[in-house]
């Protein structure tokens, strides 16, 4: 067992740590819910729920990943800064993670409670990370073969995309440390579906041990994702069980963080994972025992 | 002499290595390291008696002499302990002998691992008998009785009727009711006979040196369609 351990907020956690990050979208056009929770009190019932339902962090995001109208950081921030607050006014103890490649937007809801800012583009905005150090918090480094934000891979090839993701991902955390990032508050994301096609998000889950072998907290994001729908011919809506079974396959591989729409569902998955891997005792037995 | 009896279940779910997050028997474990701690306060010898498992398959101790020694360990106190294992199928007078064998020094407490009848409902592990409220009625009223030589009772459990009803502490309870029992005329008994009729003369002769036992707790449950038993029995 590693002896790796990481810290979110003023928790410290190891590498039997198998933490829900529940997605919280401030958008009116996102993927999966297609805004949902855009308004502001749909969005915080949300966070209710997913608190409720067991997730240790949540995620807000205020532009989605796809290609879309341009969103500026004025209103980026209009999305997402006030709302953090609220969230961290109602829930003091939850982790608070900010979906945003823009340093501005980093500081602006650093300066209202946030823990994480989770860089989902790779280091688009160099000063990120600096903005994440400068307010202790951590940072999640992604693998996105350098493609501009918002932006949808077209043949890209590697040669071996597990090497390029694992070197960008080092590289990365490497930069985070030595502008002040704390080593055990970074993450890495190998961010399926970025700069990647189905093929290499399926070798990615594949191979995803060898990016637990480079010793940083590793987070996932495999909810509902494309690479899950060609992989079983499915439309977003009907890919819960396929996003369940990469989410087994990469807890079992050693993922420590799970991205995540459905956190009731997956938090069973990765209990189920901790229970079978002796990582967590069973909940309750008397079979074979009274 | 025998001053503290303890009787506390045989159950796996007792052992911490068996424990879950949740605790399967809320309270249990702690009723018996609570009862435990109170004999073994003022009786520092303590005398287990376990039976052994019915279908052991491992090389592991029985969980019976298990159960008790992490009982025992809980409760951090100083007593030397003696076990003794009576065959889960011994006949009765293999137990009668094996409880009037028990050597007391000073002040001892007899720690009885015994559970009754696991065939209570239809979801026990032997399935639901009938007869298994019977045979379970028996074994708590002996032990509610103590005080008035209830304990005799238990041998009047059959033991081939017990092996049916999955009754793992039929032979540890008959060492116990041997045990407390007098040191009357057993050797006359006909022990032939002692298996089969609960009337016998000679197990029952209990002229004089009996000690009388007062019934400090008893708490009875069966949340998984077994019977815990949960005593302790104080001499007066």
């Amino acid at each position: 067992m590693s002896e790796l351990t990481f810290r979110l907020g003023s928790r410290e956690f190891d590498a039997r740590s198998r933490l829900v990050m529940a997605i919280v979208n401030r958008t009116p056009d996102s993927f999966y819910d297609k805004g949902a929770t855009w308004r502001e009190d749909a969005a915080m019932d949300r966070v209710r729920e997913v608190v409720a339902q067991g997730a240790d962090i949540v995620d807000i995001g205020g532009i989605k990943a796809a290609p879309g109208v341009e969103i500026g950081a004025d209103e980026e921030k209009a999305r997402v800064v006030d709302f953090v607050a609220a969230v961290r006014a109602e829930h003091p103890d939850l982790l608070i993670s900010v979906d945003t490649w823009r340093a501005s937007v980093g500081r602006a809801v650093l300066e209202v409670g946030a823990d994480i800012l989770n860089d989902a583009w790779g280091g688009a905005d160099p000063e990120l990370v600096v903005v994440a150090a400068e307010f202790d918090a951590a940072v999640v480094c992604t693998h996105t073969g350098g493609v501009t934000p918002r932006t949808r891979p077209h043949r890209i090839e590697y040669d071996d995309v597990v090497e390029s993701v694992g070197q960008s991902l080092v590289a990365q955390a490497d930069r985070a440390v030595s502008v002040g990032v704390a080593r055990e508050r970074i993450i890495i994301d190998p961010a399926h579906d970025f700069g990647k096609n189905s093929w290499h998000s399926l070798e990615v889950t594949r191979r995803l041990g060898d990016l637990v072998a480079l010793d940083w907290p590793l987070l996932v994001s495999l909810s509902n994702k494309d690479f899950v729908g060609e992989a079983l011919d499915l439309p977003v809506g009907e890919r819960l069980t396929g996003t369940l079974a990469a989410t087994a396959i990469s807890a079992w591989h050693g993922a420590h963080i799970y991205r995540v729409h459905e956190v009731v569902e997956t938090r069973q998955v990765l209990d189920m994972v901790s229970v079978i891997s002796g990582d967590l005792p069973p909940a309750r037995t008397a079979r074979g025992l009274a | 002499m025998i001053t503290d009896v303890v009787i506390v279940p045989g159950a796996p779910l007792l052992l911490p290595e068996y424990q879950g997050r949740i605790s399967a028997a809320p309270g249990l474990i702690e009723s018996c390291i609570t009862v435990v701690r109170e004999a073994v306060a003022s009786a520092h010898h303590v005398v287990v008696v376990h039976a052994t498992d019915r279908d052991a398959r491992s090389t592991k101790p029985a969980v019976g002499l298990r159960v008790a020694d992490h009982l025992l360990a809980a409760t951090h106190e100083n007593f030397d302990v003696e076990h003794v294992a009576v065959a889960w199928d011994a006949t009765l007078e293999e137990c009668v002998d094996l409880g009037r064998g028990l050597e007391p020094q000073g002040a001892t407490t007899l720690l009885v691992v015994a559970d009754g009848s696991a065939r209570r409902t239809e979801k026990a592990p032997g399935h639901l008998d009938p007869r298994a409220t019977d045979i379970d009625d028996v074994i708590v009223d002996a032990v509610r009785t103590a005080g008035e030589s209830g304990l005799e009772r238990l041998l009047d459990l059959d033991p081939e009727l017990c092996a049916d009803l999955l009754v793992a502490g039929r032979a540890p309870l008959q060492v116990l009711a041997a045990a407390v029992g007098s040191a009357g005329d057993v050797a006359s008994a006909d022990t032939a006979a002692l298996a089969t009729t609960s009337a016998d003369a000679g197990v029952r002769a209990a002229a004089g040196g009996r000690t009388a036992y007062r019934v400090e707790s008893c708490e009875v449950s069966d949340p998984f369609g077994v019977l815990y038993v949960v005593a302790h029995l104080v001499a007066t």
